[in-house]
């Protein structure tokens, strides 16, 4: 459940650590789910990269904390709230993708995620 | 579909029951029920959990070590379709079962064969202590029930012939399985 303000974390080897989220690109009062795109602004980075504090991105979930069903019926959830970062020409940011992944993302066909990451749960 | 073991109680899961939590390092833990995935976040041994399978086999309460569960395995890769491989398997799980079972209730009688003896005389004691309790004053008229009482040591033999029977037939059946299951699933190969 991602709402305005949540502190997600991105996932892949752009250099941004934290983030925050400032809007959800669906209807006006909807809370974030697996596989959906937000506008971050990233509020720590690590030095002498691309991406630096106060940047404004895209990003799509990956991993998320509330409990959410499956297609099969069962029920899973993550650690955190993972998100990985897009370009200015909405391209995947990074080369690589760290951690564990969802394969609702196969659903959406956003493939080269799961391509990228080595674990798909 | 798979029926995967709960990482807490070890109890099946069937599909759509339970729920899973995957940790960072991508590690997956599956929880039957939430009482489980509660204590897994109180990080609470399963080793001392009364009711989990890891408490009963460490604790000799259940089979552990046995040739039987040597069979249940993960395989990741399915095997090409052969019609001779799956009516073997078939009538290999049907038969692992059955001695898997035989093996479990001979070990729980062999675990129980000590409370056995203290409840058998418990029984006998009972009886000698209150046998005016098994003549009924309304089903046995007066004099034939004084008579019995004059007879009371009869009675006591009958009775304790009559459990030493019941009891006797225990001790075959336990005595059975074991030799019966001599002959072990040699014959049995599964892929």
């Amino acid at each position: 459940m991602i709402i305005i303000k949540t502190i997600v974390r991105a996932t892949d080897t752009t250099g941004a650590r934290l983030c925050e989220c400032i809007k959800i690109l669906r209807s006006k009062y909807y809370n974030g789910k697996l596989t959906d795109y937000i506008i971050i602004a990233v509020k720590t980075a690590l030095t002498n990269r691309k991406i630096k504090r106060h940047e404004v991105y895209k990003g799509i979930v990956v991993r998320i904390k509330k409990k959410t069903m499956r297609f099969h019926g069962g029920k899973i959830t993550f650690e955190d709230n993972g998100i990985v970062l897009f370009n200015k020409r909405n391209e995947i940011f990074a080369s690589r993708v760290l951690g564990p992944v969802c394969t609702e993302l196969r659903k959406e066909k956003i493939v080269k995620i799961l391509t990228m990451s080595g674990v798909i749960i | 579909m798979r029926i995967l073991d709960c990482s807490m109680c070890g109890a099946p899961m069937y599909p759509g029951h339970g729920s899973t939590f995957v940790r960072n390092d991508a590690k997956v833990f599956r929880y039957c029920s939430k009482k489980c995935r509660k204590l897994f976040v109180r990080k609470v041994n399963p080793r001392r959990l009364r009711y989990s399978k890891a408490y009963r086999r460490t604790h000799n309460k259940e089979l552990s070590m046995d040739t039987t569960f040597d069979f249940e395995k993960v395989r990741n890769r399915p095997p090409k379709y052969d019609r001779e491989l799956y009516a073997s398997t078939i009538a290999a799980i049907k038969r692992v079962n059955s001695i898997q079972y035989k093996r479990q209730r001979s070990f729980y009688f062999n675990r129980m064969r000590s409370s056995m003896k203290i409840r058998k005389m418990a029984v006998q004691r009972e009886i000698k202590t209150n046998l005016s309790l098994a003549i009924n004053p309304v089903a046995v008229p007066k004099l034939l029930a004084d008579k019995i009482r004059m007879n009371s040591n009869s009675i006591l033999t009958q009775e304790l012939k009559l459990q030493a029977g019941t009891t006797n037939s225990v001790v075959v059946r336990r005595d059975q399985p074991e030799g019966s299951d001599s002959d072990e699933d040699s014959d049995v190969e599964v892929e």
